[in-house]
């Protein structure tokens, strides 16, 4: 359990610190990749909804706390997307590389779109309806894309905790 | 129901309940809550980190950024082609001009043009989430950066700081849905607020509604006031296109800094008080601006009409330092 928490805080930690200094410059319509909700997802579907909204909730305080933005909006969303994705997966009856790749765009999407809206609510931020929606699709298309890069690293990261654990 | 099933909707209703109450909280208290404070420890906690990344990365980014961008350059050598010529073709032109400004200067008793004090910095990090138009800077306290402060590069404002910690500041550009500055257009001195639009060009509103629509390519500079710290007639912006037929207050208008590529930038430490000074008697009565974060209210400009106000623009505060 110790060793699962620090695996994935430790992995979180990373996910941000991508996402802040390595990631936020490539943006594409003003929107920058982002490993942190993939990486959610990727828990959310191989662990279920309880691991995942955990983690969401821990690595979306994090980085709202080191943002401008308000705390716990991240956190909100993400614990959200954890819950729905993790519930979902259970539903899904096509392929699992399918259903990775579909839970990691449709839930950056998500992601994206209920930070969207709440800043909006909130008034952070001021964003036509057509500029917002490029943001929800490029961080949709960001995220189709980094699910078969992060997905199977969070599996075989899951698999050397689990296999030292049994060999202990 | 099994407790296998209840538990993972419990656990999603206690975090969502926390993090409702954090939203909560941190939109009430503003920029001065325990959450702000707390946010301006994470970020100096957090911020050598980055900066640690930073420096790790900063190489490799650099080279994949240079393949990246290797067209749109060829572009951009083109077009400074293009602008040389035009240069070299009004230098003549250019010259008269200057010696003219310098007589004008000189005519004007402006011995000396003003300096500032900077403290120069490179960027580090923008935050998670590009769209929220701020960004993380080396010079914090130490260095003497204070909140409020102006932030320039080689081509005008870049923002104002929002946030400082010993060693790092948040800067949140002058782009920013939430960013207000007070300016003024170069040409006639005509009174206007800017609003930041994130990716869409900049908003401008004038105080007060012109007889002869604004030309396009007219420059915006800041326009300072008693009590703000953006230094008076930084470049800003200038005018995307002149308004219609109908004399308007409202214009767009394109950023002279380009917030994409945002390298090394400076904070204004000593921003020179506007030239002129009101007793209090005449501050008092004269319109109120909503400050920043709604709490303060600074005296107005002299040169705008006492008893005008400023028209709120979407109730966001203005950036007055």
């Amino acid at each position: 359990m110790i060793a699962r928490v620090t695996l994935l805080s430790t992995a979180a930690l990373v996910a941000v610190l991508l996402d802040t200094v390595v990631l936020a410059d490539l943006t594409l319509v003003g929107v920058a990749p982002a490993t942190v909700p993939v990486m959610v997802i990727a828990v959310a579907f191989s662990d279920g909804p309880g691991r995942a909204m955990a983690l969401g909730f821990g690595v979306g305080l994090l980085s709202d706390l080191i943002s401008t933005g308000l705390v716990g909006v991240s956190a909100l969303v993400l614990v959200l997307v954890a819950y729905t994705i993790g519930v979902a997966r259970r539903l899904w009856m096509g392929g699992e590389l399918t259903g990775k790749l579909l839970a990691g765009g449709v839930g950056t999407a998500g992601v994206a779109l209920g930070e969207l809206v709440l800043e909006l609510v909130f008034s952070q931020t001021e964003t036509s309806l057509a500029g917002g929606a490029g943001q929800v699709l490029t961080a949709g298309l960001f995220g189709l894309l980094l699910t078969p890069l992060i997905m199977p690293l969070m599996d075989w990261l899951s698999r050397q905790v689990a296999d030292r654990l049994t060999g202990s | 129901m099994t407790d296998r099933r209840r538990r993972p909707r419990a656990l999603l209703a206690l975090l969502m309940l926390i993090a409702l109450m954090l939203i909560t909280i941190d939109f009430r208290a503003g920029d001065d809550g325990a959450l702000a404070q707390l946010q301006r420890r994470a970020l100096a906690v957090f911020a050598p980190l980055q900066e640690g990344v930073a420096t790790l990365t900063r190489p490799v980014g650099e080279v994949v950024g240079a393949i990246g961008a290797l067209g749109e350059r060829q572009e951009r050598i083109a077009e400074l082609e293009r602008e040389l010529e035009r240069v070299r073709q009004r230098r003549f032109a250019m010259a008269d001009l200057e010696r003219e400004n310098a007589e004008l200067r000189e005519l004007l008793d402006m011995r000396e043009r003003r300096e500032f004090t900077t403290r120069a910095s490179r960027i580090i990090a923008p935050p998670p989430g590009a769209s929220r138009w701020t960004a993380l800077v080396a010079a914090g306290a130490d260095q003497g950066v204070e909140r409020n402060m102006a932030v320039i590069n080689a081509n005008g404002l870049v923002g104002k700081v929002v946030t400082v910690t010993d060693s790092y500041s948040r800067i949140r550009l002058a782009a920013s849905p939430q960013a207000r500055y007070a300016v003024r257009l170069a040409r006639n001195g005509e009174q206007a607020l800017l609003s930041g639009r994130g990716e869409r060009p900049m908003e401008l509103e004038l105080i007060e509604e012109s007889e002869v629509n604004v030309q396009g390519g007219t420059q915006v500079v800041t326009r300072a006031y008693q009590g703000a710290s953006i230094p008076d007639g930084l470049p800003v912006g200038r005018i995307v296109q002149g308004g219609p037929v109908e004399p308007t207050t409202s214009y767009s208008v394109a950023p002279v800094v380009d917030f994409s590529r945002l390298g090394v930038v400076m904070v204004v430490l000593d921003a020179p008080k506007p030239p002129f000074d009101l007793d209090d008697g005449e501050a008092d009565a004269g319109p109120s601006i909503p400050g920043d974060g709604g709490a303060a209210s600074p005296t107005p400009s002299p040169s705008i009409e006492q008893g005008a106000a400023l028209p709120p623009v979407g109730g966001r505060p203005l950036e007055t330092g």
